[in-house]
């Protein structure tokens, strides 16, 4: 209990430290939460090197507006919410992602997965992730793994609340025939 | 023979992820007690869902990353001599020693225009912006970076500068003086105006484009 509290003291004056423009300080908060970030871009993108350089733009920003940070939520929170909103934005810069975001999973998407289903052996969840289309696998991570509920994953992708649900149904149904669950 | 009646999918998963409301909960499990279909189905949703959180993939390495990260925050902690002298359009590539003097040009004018604005200091800082300590660490964080660095470089490149062309190499001393007169300048404007801000990171700029000009000359060699 002590030492819980001695960590997390020590971890805030580590954050006030970084929000008084320390980077020495912000390093360690880059290597503390680096791994976690990289996974969650690397969710939603299914690309390890679109992950990496969004990790990258991540922290960038991340110290950008480290300041605006208050400790309402945890650190981890506020990174994993930054992070979802980078990518988000870097799709919508690029207007062939953006559309590729509002995509019907019924074509070309399920095509895959069935063909998949069909020659491969059960595989890990990170594989089945990179296997559904940029829409699905993004209301997917946002959803079952970040927690967010469909109206904000609406609010955050532009796209409507109950479309946010039958892509999300898709995935998991998607993800259960990858995954022989 | 009557035919079983099975829970929709919005049901199921909604069973699945608890997002039913307590009267459908309580008929989605109602029907889930009997259907061994439908019970499998939610099953394997809920499988779906758990290996989801509890298998997310191990990251690579990401230390590489830090070093670019920081470069990136360091960039934008300075500011740019351009801001203070827009170069003509185009010319700067082409000619990049009418850049550097036009930029020391611009840094020396602001020294002493600086100079001249004694007991002039940064708008004094709001809730929005960080404090006047705050920045002006950053600013002399910057300047001891880029020296090291630029120290570092004209080390490496001593041996090279040796195999340089001649043409090359006056041209390479011509603008390293350029710099250095600057930053001569800018040492003994912030000697006498210590905790002048924005000295300080006219400094540190001049120290980047010292760091610039030395990377580019040991990438040309």
């Amino acid at each position: 209990m002590h030492e819980d509290d001695g960590g997390a003291r020590r971890l805030d004056a580590i954050v006030q430290r970084a929000q008084s423009g320390d980077v020495d300080a912000f390093e360690a908060v880059y290597r503390a939460h680096a791994a976690a970030i990289h996974a969650l871009c690397r969710c939603m993108c299914g690309d390890d090197r679109e992950a990496t350089d969004m990790v990258q733009d991540v922290f960038v920003r991340a110290w950008e507006r480290l300041r605006s940070f208050r400790g309402q939520s945890s650190l981890a929170t506020w990174l994993h919410r930054l992070a979802v909103n980078v990518v988000l934005e870097k799709w919508r810069a690029n207007k062939r992602d953006a559309l590729r975001m509002l995509d019907d999973p019924e074509g070309l998407a399920l095509d895959v997965v069935e063909r998949d289903t069909d020659t491969d052996a059960a595989m890990d969840i990170a594989s089945a992730l990179t296997r559904l289309p940029r829409g699905s696998r993004t209301v997917f991570v946002l959803h079952d793994i970040e927690g967010y509920a469909h109206g904000e994953i609406a609010s955050m992708t532009g796209i409507a609340a109950g479309t946010s649900r039958t892509q999300l149904f898709r995935a998991r149904r998607a993800l259960a025939r990858l995954l022989r669950a | 023979m009557t035919q079983t009646v099975h829970l929709t999918e919005e049901q199921l998963q909604g069973a699945a992820d608890a997002t039913l409301d307590a009267e459908q909960m309580r008929v989605a499990y109602g029907h889930l007690a009997t259907c061994e279909s439908c019970a499998a189905d939610v099953a394997r949703l809920r499988t779906v869902m758990t290996r989801a959180r509890e298998a997310i993939p191990g990251a690579p390495r990401l230390d590489d990353l830090w070093p670019e990260i920081r470069s990136r925050i360091e960039d934008s902690k300075i500011v740019r001599p351009e801001a203070f002298a827009a170069p003509a359009i185009g010319a700067r590539s082409r000619r990049p020693w009418l850049a550097i003097g036009s930029v020391a040009l611009a840094a020396t004018l602001l020294v002493a225009a600086l100079a001249e604005m004694q007991g002039w200091r940064p708008r004094s800082s709001d809730g929005a912006q960080p404090s006047s300590d705050v920045v002006f660490a950053s600013a002399v964080d910057s300047t001891r970076l880029y020296e090291d660095e630029s120290r570092r470089l004209l080390n490496d490149l001593e041996m090279q500068r040796a195999m340089m062309g001649p043409s090359a190499a006056a041209s390479l001393s011509g603008d390293l003086a350029i710099i250095d007169k600057s930053i001569a300048e800018q040492k003994e404007a912030i000697a006498r105006d210590p905790r002048n801000v924005a000295l300080q990171r006219l400094l540190a700029s001049s120290y980047r484009e010292k760091v610039e000009l030395l990377r580019r000359a040991a990438n040309a060699s």
